[in-house]
């Protein structure tokens, strides 16, 4: 018997998120979540030993800089491969044959696996995050020095967040017509880097271009932590150009998607 | 059914087994049938319900917190049967369900398509193990380049002298004696 609620706009909530629970499960199990896990803490640490190399920058600054690199081409790395990886299990194991038999929306398993890998982005800003902020505490106990307020810092890392998840977002879409997970992977990466074009580009024929893209260097958080913080307004507008560039790119996946047959 | 197909209800309908399913490495038994009937929006009580009948009813119920990457080939075809029928469809659809099975399986999965149609359900399987199809099919439809080239019972198909095949060939019977297992 059909249940009686699968039609209802609680129904497909409660599908995303099961989708998405389960995306995020599966991340936690891979190994490259692990790898790439700590290759970003021991780039984190790294900082302590380049400290003296700081190109004249003040060193909490210089700390706080390489870090949030660190995480975020971690975040950018983790984002285009586990999006991939998790898309593409899905396909070979014939999961998502016994997903799409029911009544599951093709918009909604996009959403869930988006949702998922976003979750496992922010565990893993999250997880790097704090051990950037024991490092920053700790030299600034010994320096007797303050690198910024705490929300400026936490502003800082929902940035690279962001950044992170328009990174999955542009690799679902890959993803919707690519037909193995190596392409859809490097195709998710390449085109991030093309995200962070516009900020190098002079002519203003090719800025018209890039304008159609995300612009990836809007969510750097090195400007923040030297200027002191987003205000309310900056803070909203950045979420909004980061909000419609994730309906976009998702709609954009979800309706190819729709179009694909396994 | 009267149901438009790839509407929800048509969806709910039906329980599909893809074919060569290898489901996620990380999960329990358990866990991947609390997922499916999540997705067919089943309430969480009857859901609930739903796995532990299913479980029980294939068999699995002591593999069930198992991780499935230490699940053999044939519990992993009744899994997948049991996610096609954790939420009560009227049709079962199963894709190649036996290839790569050893008879021990094959006849553990046989019992299980048996006992489906026994509780009413309509199933339609394909395979190319045609002893198979004659041992548990009513009907058989025989397909070749996309086109239907017979259909019938198998006393249709194969005349008024056909007699069921046996549940298991002499072979067979020598293997599951010499492994120990139980046809």
């Amino acid at each position: 018997m059909p249940a009686p609620d699968s039609n209802s706009v609680l129904a497909s909530v409660r599908r995303v998120l099961l989708i998405a629970t389960q995306t995020l499960a599966d991340a936690l199990h891979l190994r490259l979540t692990l790898l790439l896990g700590v290759a970003g803490v021991l780039l984190v640490l790294m900082a302590l030993w380049l400290r003296d190399f700081n190109f004249g920058t003040v060193e909490l600054k210089f700390l706080a800089d390489f870090g949030l690199g660190a995480i975020g081409l971690m975040g950018i790395l983790l984002a285009a491969l586990a999006t991939a990886h998790l898309y593409f299990s899905d396909i070979t194991s014939g999961t998502i044959g016994c997903v799409l038999t029911r009544p599951v929306r093709r918009w909604e398993y996009m959403g869930g696996k988006l949702a998922g890998v976003s979750a496992l982005l922010a565990l893993f800003v999250a997880a790097l995050a704090l051990v950037l902020a024991a490092v920053i505490a700790v030299r600034e106990a010994q320096l007797g020095a303050m690198l910024a307020p705490l929300p400026v810092f936490l502003q800082a890392c929902a940035l690279v967040w962001l950044k992170g998840t328009l990174v999955a977002a542009m690799t679902l879409l890959v993803c919707s017509y690519a037909g193995s997970a190596l392409f859809a992977s490097c195709a998710g990466l390449l085109l991030a880097v093309v995200a962070h074009l516009q900020a190098f580009t002079e002519a203003e024929g090719w800025r018209s271009v890039l304008r159609l893209w995300p612009n990836l260097g809007m969510f750097d958080p090195d400007l923040l932590l030297a200027g002191g913080g987003l205000t309310v307004r900056d803070l909203l507008a950045l979420a909004g150009y980061w909000a419609v560039f994730m309906l976009l790119l998702g709609g954009l996946a979800s309706y190819v998607f729709k179009h694909r047959e396994f | 059914m009267g149901r438009a197909a790839g509407s929800d209800v048509a969806r709910a309908l039906v329980g599909y087994l893809p074919e060569s399913a290898r489901f996620a490495p990380p999960q329990t038994g358990r866990g991947f049938l609390r997922y499916c009937a999540g997705l067919s929006s089943l309430p969480a009580a009857k859901a609930a319900q739903r796995v532990e009948a299913v479980l029980a009813w294939a068999g699995l119920e002591s593999a069930a917190e198992r991780k499935l990457a230490t699940w053999s080939k044939g519990m992993l075809q009744r899994l997948g049967v049991a996610q096609a029928i954790v939420h009560e469809p009227a049709v079962v659809l199963l894709d190649e369900p036996a290839s790569g099975l050893d008879p021990e399986g094959r006849l553990a999965l046989a019992k299980l398509i048996r006992g489906l149609a026994g509780q009413g359900r309509a199933v339609v399987f394909s395979s190319h193990l045609l002893a198979h199809a004659e041992e548990i099919c009513d009907r058989i439809a025989i397909l070749g380049r996309g086109r239907l080239l017979a259909e019938g019972t198998p006393a249709e198909l194969l005349g008024q002298g056909w007699r069921p095949a046996p549940e298991t060939s002499p072979l067979e019977k020598l293997y599951l004696e010499k492994v120990g297992a139980r046809a």
